[in-house]
């Protein structure tokens, strides 16, 4: 592998991403830089031409909704207010979000070069302590991902233009563009959420590093207690000892050890591809009872490849403290790695969030209406067909709910280090051990990371949850209010009075509406209530 | 039969434990059956059978439901909608568990024997007594909440038995609702083995702190000394236990608890709709239809809280034990013990989404009185028919 020589940067693996974004104008580092040395550089001719797509695209969305706005004049004579003021609400919401991505970009352009140098230097330190990181894993994610946007986009954009406009007229091509801000911003948060992983995968790699030290470290002290009392009496009596080997390597592993010894020994020691690996190996006479051989074996070029017999890091202390240290200094670095992180993509998280919430409210709104036969605004004609906007609805919710779970993944991968750390406290039993681990552990308490959306709201599962919630709401009193707007026109006509118009602007003020409102108020204080509740009871804990 | 003993030896589990979790098993609900672990797939795929059967159950239910139409009298399109809303839940909710279960299968696997490991080394001055009052709890737990279940499920039947839409409708979703509830059962029994393993640990700790006190200082600092790291691996110990617990129930705690509030909601608005309509039929059986989802997610959350908070008491129980100031090596280990508390914090939540424990009860009862208000303005519609 290339990474035996040195460690490169992962954004060796974000090239196909970056071509597409740089192509269709999303960010303007330069092309040509990337390329040679994998690199995020400033460029004036970037910024020019993102500013120039991001124009182009402004004009043309904005002829879209011209040219469709003449059937919302429909709408608007209809009497449906509620539904035409939603629509023209967040008429422009996809825009705004789009140009956000943009405008952060080009802000961020400088910086972002810095965070990919930061993090290849974390990987340069790991790989001197012996974890290497496979980052070929970012390459396949960034490809599904990519394929899955564009599957998405593109089937509910053309599902929509045949399904729902009309062909004769040439201005329905236009619609093509009504897919274009979505796209880019999807574009954009692909490559916040590999990035994100790849420092989860950090996380991930320090853990588990931690891990196999404790693991062997407990078959060391099994194999010394019972060397002691093998010493001293030959019948090996304390069957617990064993117990305890068994438990770690199961019943039909320690049969299969002779086996593995023998390909350990064949394939060069290579141990896994890698990995810090440390492999116990233990040869099985012919009683089960006779542990007599212990190796672990590390692959690090500098040391010897076989550390003899009865060897486990944690029993060194000054050397582990070392390692220790290490440890938690890169777990620090990747958790300021990831608040610079958070930060670069703060503004576009949050409209991406809001985004989510209001769109996916307004389209189930939609959805009852064109079932209800009502009219509905054009830009939202998705709404008419079910399955266009299950996919919509999957599409949107998707993106959303994937960074909120990968940044509340990423938190909790972080805390994790604490836990592992202090397995190794206790596995170890060292009184000067506990020393630097509880000097350490009180470091990585005040080390954590967590995502916000510009301090607004955490990105974690909460959140998700109290949204979720507030989308239910919402969409119950919207559908009240269409409800009491459609009885009040309803009554209006079977009356068959003079000015159906006058009649509904009197029925919407009379006490029905009032107890409409009422309701919504009453659901707002008791949601704001409960959030209150939540959110107290969360700080609580 | 010799290799069966000695596998029954490693994972030690006593026979009235083993009830549950083979009921469990047959119920499709784990993929662990209280004997050894199996390693090949071909065992796992097997072990999976009940799973599999569980899963035709429900193909069944769907065929069943589509071929019967129902409809909802005066036309009441709200009504089927929550039918609707309430049946798709239930079964996601079920597809979800089964799904789980197979999946994560080898973490219940793992908990056990983190359990029989503890209980081994903790049992051998452990009561025999407490032991009969765990079991006689689990079984109070279990069976109370199955017979009532059943009795309240088969009186209802009794009621609706001439009505024929009724009767297909109700007994279409009833088993998977069974098994949801019975899935938070099993985690009520995890749930109860891991306090009970904390309420001992913090007895121990209890007792030696008392003992500070009493005795000579620096021969019992030294015994207290000695037995710390002990403590601190049966902590950890318990700690990965409750790991491993919510990863092999990662998402269907939410999952059920979503299922059973829309059942909670749906149910009320038939209670009401029953006396609204004046329809014939005892209201009294329409409501109590309610009771076991209510009293299923309140035992979970009082179990749940009850635990949380015998883990909250360890910390300090710990910081009770009495020391000079000069013995650094007790201080250490005391402020070791008490920072990896800090960090292995036994929390149970529900994806991440909220912590299980009575708190959301509050949250619950709020949300489901809100959402009475706005079904029973949607329900006047057919008023005027």
């Amino acid at each position: 592998m290339s990474q035996q020589q040195t460690v490169q940067t992962i954004l060796l693996h974000f090239s196909e991403l970056f071509l597409l974004c740089k192509v269709m104008g999303i960010y303007p580092q330069n092309w040509k830089v990337f390329q040679r040395y994998h690199d995020l550089k400033k460029s004036n001719v970037g910024v020019l031409f993102v500013i120039f797509v991001m124009l182009a695209i402004v004009v043309l969305y904005n002829l879209l909704i011209f040219s469709f706005s003449e059937e919302d004049s429909t709408l608007k004579a209809s009497q449906s207010t509620l539904t035409f003021v939603i629509g023209i609400f967040l008429t422009y919401i996809g825009l705004i979000m789009m140009i956000t991505d943009q405008l952060s970009a080009i802000r961020n352009q400088k910086h972002l070069g810095e965070i990919y140098d930061r993090i290849r230097k974390v990987d340069e330190r790991l790989y001197r302590i012996g974890c290497v990181v496979n980052n070929s894993v970012l390459e396949l994610r960034i490809r599904i991902m990519i394929a899955l946007t564009f599957v998405c986009e593109i089937t509910i954009m053309i599902a929509a233009y045949i399904v729902l406009l009309d062909h004769t007229k040439w201005n329905s091509l236009l619609w093509i563009f009504s897919c274009l801000p979505t796209l880019y911003n999807s574009l954009d948060k692909i490559w916040f959420s590999t990035t994100l992983y790849a420092l989860q995968q950090r996380f991930a790699v320090i853990n588990r590093a931690l891990e196999d030290m404790v693991q062997v470290h407990e078959r060391y002290k099994a194999m010394m207690a019972h060397r002691k009392r093998s010493g001293s009496n030959n019948m090996v009596k304390n069957k617990n000892v064993i117990n305890d080997i068994l438990f770690d390597l199961g019943h039909e592993e320690s049969l299969k050890l002779n086996y593995l010894q023998n390909e350990l020994r064949g394939s060069g020691l290579a141990g896994k591809l890698g990995k810090n690996r440390v492999k116990p190996v233990i040869t099985v006479a012919n009683s089960m009872n006779n542990f007599n051989q212990f190796q672990s074996i590390k692959k690090q070029p500098t040391k010897s490849a076989i550390n003899i017999h009865y060897e486990s890091e944690l029993s060194n202390v000054s050397r582990v403290e070392d390692k220790l240290n290490d440890f938690c200094q890169l777990h620090d670095e990747i958790c300021e790695i990831g608040k610079k992180l958070n930060e670069l993509w703060s503004y576009s998280i949050l409209v991406l969030m809001a985004y989510g919430f209001l769109i996916f409210t307004a389209q189930l709104y939609f959805l009852y209406c064109a079932t209800q036969d009502q009219p509905i605004p054009s830009l939202f004609l998705s709404a008419k067909n079910a399955l266009i906007t299950a996919t919509f609805l999957l599409y949107t919710a998707g993106k959303c709910v994937y960074i909120i779970y990968l940044s509340w993944r990423t938190s909790l991968e972080s805390k994790h280090t604490g836990i592992c750390l202090h397995k190794c406290g206790v596995v170890a039993d060292d009184n000067n051990l506990y020393e630097i681990i509880n000097h350490l552990s009180l470091k990585l308490l005040n080390h954590s990371v967590d995502f916000t959306a510009c301090g607004f709201f955490s990105l974690d599962m909460e959140t998700l949850y109290g949204v979720a919630g507030g989308i239910t709401s919402y969409l119950i009193i919207l559908i009240q209010f269409n409800l009491a707007a459609q009885q009040a026109k309803d009554a209006a006509s079977s009356h068959g009075t003079n000015d159906p118009s006058q009649i509904s602007n009197g029925a919407d003020n009379s006490s029905e509406d009032v107890n409409d409102y009422s309701t919504a108020l009453t659901t707002l204080m008791t949601s704001t209530a409960s959030t209150i509740i939540t959110a107290s009871s969360s700080a609580l804990n | 039969m010799e290799t069966n003993k000695t596998l029954f030896q490693k994972l030690d589990l006593q026979t009235p434990l083993r009830i549950p979790l083979r009921m469990f098993y047959v119920m499709g609900l784990s993929i662990f059956d209280g004997r050894q672990h199996c390693c090949t797939t071909f065992e796992k795929v097997k072990r999976a059978k009940f799973c599999i059967l569980n899963i035709f159950i429900i193909f069944f239910v769907i065929i069943a439901i589509s071929i019967y139409n129902y409809d909802p009298p005066y036309g009441d399109n709200f009504g089927k909608f929550n039918d609707k809303l309430k049946l798709g839940v239930v079964i996601a909710a079920h597809l979800v568990i089964l799904c789980e279960s197979v999946i994560a299968g080898g973490y219940t696997n793992g908990f056990f024997q983190i359990y029989s490991k503890i209980h081994l080394k903790s049992s051998t001055d452990h009561h025999w007594k407490s032991e009969m009052k765990l079991y006689w709890k689990l079984f109070s737990y279990l069976g109370g909440s199955i017979a009532f279940i059943l009795s309240v499920e088969i009186t209802y039947l009794m009621q609706v038995l001439d009505k024929d839409d009724w009767l297909v409708y109700f007994t279409s979703y009833t088993p998977c609702v069974f098994i949801c509830r019975c899935r938070l059962l099993q985690f009520i029994l995890s749930l109860e083995l891991i306090r009970v393993e904390l309420e001992q640990l913090n007895r121990e700790l209890l007792q030696s702190a008392k003992g500070t006190g009493k005795v000579q200082m620096k021969f019992y600092e030294k015994f207290i000394c000695n037995v710390l790291p002990q403590w601190m691996k049966r902590y950890e110990d318990i700690f990965e236990m409750s790991h491993s617990l919510s990863k092999s129930m990662p998402i269907s705690p939410l999952v059920v608890f979503i299922a059973a509030y829309i059942k909670i909601l749906s149910d009320c608005y038939w209670a009401y709709w029953v006396n609204y309509a004046k329809f014939k039929i005892n209201e009294i059986f329409e409501c109590s239809l309610l009771l076991p989802s209510v009293l299923n997610i309140l035992l979970v959350l009082v179990v749940s809280k009850n635990c949380m908070r015998t883990a909250k008491l360890i910390p300090q129980s710990l910081h009770s034990i009495r020391h000079s100031v000069g013995n650094l090596c007790l201080s250490r280990k005391i402020q070791h013990f008490s920072l990896q508390i800090c960090h292995q914090q036994i929390i149970f939540k529900a994806f991440g989404c909220f912590t299980i424990d009575c708190y959301i009860a509050s949250g619950i009862l709020g949300s489901i009185a809100t959402y009475m208000m706005f079904y029973i303005q949607f329900m006047p519609k057919f008023n005027y028919l």
